[in-house]
């Protein structure tokens, strides 16, 4: 259902036993595509990571079966790296500035980005994130209704959650009930359009999260291993090399099952962000209040949009599935 | 008979369930060097403000929404809390009036708590300071046992034991405080004299005495063997001369050793975050052990200030704890569970990794030691009790 999601590989539709995938960070200045902050984001300039780790992290990565995707900074890559690139199967992460356009990239729209006159409208993409300052959220119908028409899957991505108070989430709650009303008329049009904080939860039966340092990790330019991105902005200390280091004490604590307040939750769409856990709680495994309110705000919106869509179980020609296991037998017969 | 039991009866601590805890660092310093004491930064400089004291508990008595419980225990510790008399009754008498003038729940619905190493106990102000809080006070003197165990241990910074100073003023807070107990802390030297100790106490008329070994991993091969030992002659001495009924000793439970219920037994040991400890510079955090003078390895968990108030979301880990999440497999499995402790700050302090959720197991052995002199005891004891 929802393909080129990260962090979430494994979001509605996809498995557990799906490859296992790395965000490898070219470059130092890479912009963020989720809720941290990059602190040399945003600046235009480059550091990109040495050509001698790419290669060693490339075969790392095909040694191990792991699926890459590539977070790009505002720089174009020498042919080199791109030769290295090209080894591998992978998905790009791209800020919407970048100079070249890569098919089948993912694209990241910054708060510098939105803001620019004509910068959306010309956007075209499989998969958009939308990253969102908190003085944005009162006119974010506003900046999201426009682009539902250029991508099949919207992820909105809020910045600086550590700051909402309980007004900011009421006026978030508002935004995205506006937004579902936008949904359903491209419903009615037969316009496919996800947006992760709306229709994410209408698949989900089971918690689906970011779950970084379980279902993916991330390598930095010094070529060392982080739980994700923004652990590794934070200077946090890595969790392990490309050479077999491994220095992650407690990780089982990522596991929902170790989260007494996730484990009873049912907003099964939450990003349950560890990074901010750990920066707002101390804790990986315990969420701030702000991520569980945003979290059932759009818990409460995705039920909103689900009462105005038409959402018919379909009509079908059988009364026992096994008829269709025979057929499909008979067709490969 | 047995329903009088005090062994069989533990003491309620008062407001139990319903109490918020706050406790008060009021100083750092202290007349003792303590050898098992936690506090590792002793000084005579950081002493609280009572500015400082007196917004903190303007925060506390106005901000119903984050305090809703029942009932108040406002704790004085230290360091040596008596060191800051002046202090503590300047703070117990501001509590007073603000919750009065408020309209407080907790104007009537209070206790102040002190602990103490009792060498200033018969001052003059601290009497005082008792006779005006009488009905709302409860007074704890730390003394080990016997002067050869006590001074082991309790020492002045030139070494010389401390006992002869406490033990002077023991009959005067028993006088005073007759169903008050005492804490006994347990190292790795003082298991030959818990026997003793115990009945020491006991024979001082102190007839609650709650005992616990050090959480922190000290413990060595052949310790546990000593320790059952040691419990078991107390066990047969309590027997003998039928203790049990007027005394009180919480190493002896019914509810050691018995299997735990991950559901129904899910609840964290440890009251940390439930309760708030205040430092001299009206920082908060979720227990005393969680300060920087108490941590060897880890950085001070900080909860907020008197200024900016208690930040919630550092608050829920601690709500949120529960045994089942921080235990290993081994204690899961543990089929002697019931009764065995553990200490959210010892826990975080020895842990692999910045976490409150990864259980300390240092004192397993001594655990099931202590499992083993229970089993020795109550059946003992109960066939006492039925035969009478």
């Amino acid at each position: 259902m929802i393909m080129h999601n990260p962090p979430n590989p494994t979001a509605a539709g996809a498995s557990q036993t799906d490859k296992k995938h790395v965000l490898v960070i070219l470059d130092e200045y890479a912009s963020s595509f989720c809720h941290y902050v990059n602190p040399k984001g945003g600046s235009g300039q480059s550091q990109l990571i040495s050509h001698s780790t790419l290669k060693k992290v490339i075969e790392f990565l095909k040694f191990k079966y792991y699926t890459p995707q590539f977070l790009f900074g505002n720089a174009c890559l020498p042919d080199s790296y791109e030769l290295e690139l090209s080894q591998i199967e992978h998905v790009r992460i791209v800020p919407v500035s970048h100079p070249k356009a890569y098919p089948n990239s993912i694209i990241v729209i910054n708060p510098d980005e939105y803001r620019v006159p004509g910068v959306l409208g010309n956007i075209s993409a499989e998969v958009l994130i939308l990253r969102i300052l908190k003085q944005d959220v009162a006119r974010l119908a506003e900046i999201v209704t426009p682009i539902l028409d250029k991508c099949k899957r919207l992820n909105i991505s809020l910045v600086e959650i550590e700051d909402y108070n309980d007004e900011d989430i009421r006026q978030y709650r508002k935004q995205l009930d506006l937004i579902s009303k936008s949904l359903a008329n491209c419903y009615k049009e037969k316009q496919a359009v996800e947006v992760n904080c709306l229709t994410d939860r209408l698949m989900l039966r089971q918690m689906n999260n970011c779950n970084a340092g379980i279902t993916h990790f991330a390598i930095a330019p010094d070529g060392r291993f982080y739980t994700c991105p923004a652990f590794y902005y934070c200077g946090d200390s890595s969790i392990g090399d490309i050479e077999g280091e491994d220095n992650f004490p407690n990780s089982h604590l990522l596991d929902i099952k170790y989260s007494p307040i996730c484990s009873v939750c049912d907003a099964f769409h939450c990003k349950r962000c560890v990074f901010l856990n750990k920066k707002l709680t101390l804790e990986v495994n315990t969420p701030s209040w702000q991520q569980c309110k945003i979290a059932h705000a759009e818990r409460d919106s995705s039920r909103f949009l689900l009462s105005m869509i038409d959402w018919p179980i379909p009509e079908i020609t059988y009364d026992d599935p096994f008829i269709l296991v025979k057929e499909k037998d008979k067709s490969k017969g | 008979m047995a329903t009088d039991c005090k062994q069989l009866n533990p003491p309620v601590p008062w407001g139990e369930g319903k109490t918020k805890t706050i406790t008060f660092v009021v100083t750092q310093d202290c007349q003792l060097r303590c050898k098992y004491c936690y506090v590792v930064g002793k000084n005579d400089t950081c002493s609280m403000d009572f500015q400082i004291a007196k917004k903190t508990i303007d925060y506390l008595l106005e901000h119903r929404e984050l305090l809703d419980n029942e009932s108040v225990v406002l704790e004085f510790i230290g360091g040596e809390p008596l060191l800051e008399i002046d202090l503590v009754d300047k703070i117990c008498d501001y509590f007073k009036f603000v919750s009065f003038k408020l309209d407080h729940p907790w104007f009537g619905n209070y206790r102040f708590s002190l602990t103490t190493n009792g060498i200033l106990y018969d001052n003059k102000k601290v009497q005082q300071f008792i006779r005006k809080n009488k009905a709302h006070i409860s007074i704890g003197i730390t003394i080990d046992g016997t002067k050869k165990k006590h001074d082991m241990q309790r020492v002045y910074p030139d070494g010389r034991g401390s006992y002869d100073d406490v033990v002077r003023n023991i009959p005067l807070w028993q006088k005073q405080f007759p169903d008050a107990g005492t804490k006994v802390t347990i190292s790795r030297e003082d298991i030959p004299y818990i026997k003793e100790s115990v009945l020491h106490l006991w024979g001082l008329g102190i007839k609650e005495v709650n005992a616990n070994v050090v959480f922190e991993d000290v413990w060595q091969k052949g310790d546990d063997a000593l320790f059952e030992g040691q419990l078991k002659q107390l066990a047969d001495y309590m027997l003998e001369n039928k203790l049990y009924n007027n005394h009180f000793c919480s190493f002896f439970s019914e509810l050691v050793g018995k299997p735990l219920d991950p559901i129904q037994d899910n609840q964290n040991w440890c009251g940390a975050g439930k309760m708030l400890a205040i430092d001299y510079a009206g920082t908060f955090y979720p227990c005393l052990r969680f300060t920087p003078s108490c941590l060897r390895r880890k950085k001070a968990i900080v909860l907020g200030n008197c200024h900016e108030g208690i930040n919630v979301n550092k608050l829920r880990p601690f709500l949120a704890l529960n045994r089942t999440v921080q235990s290993p497999e081994k204690c899961l499995k543990c089929e002697v569970a019931g009764g065995c402790a553990w200490c959210q700050g010892e826990n975080y302090d020895a842990a692999d990794s910045d976490t409150i959720y990864q259980r300390s197991t240092s004192i397993c052995l001594m655990h099931k030691a202590r499992v083993r002199a229970n089993n020795y005891f109550w059946p003992r004891f109960h066939s006492q009790i039925d035969n009478k």
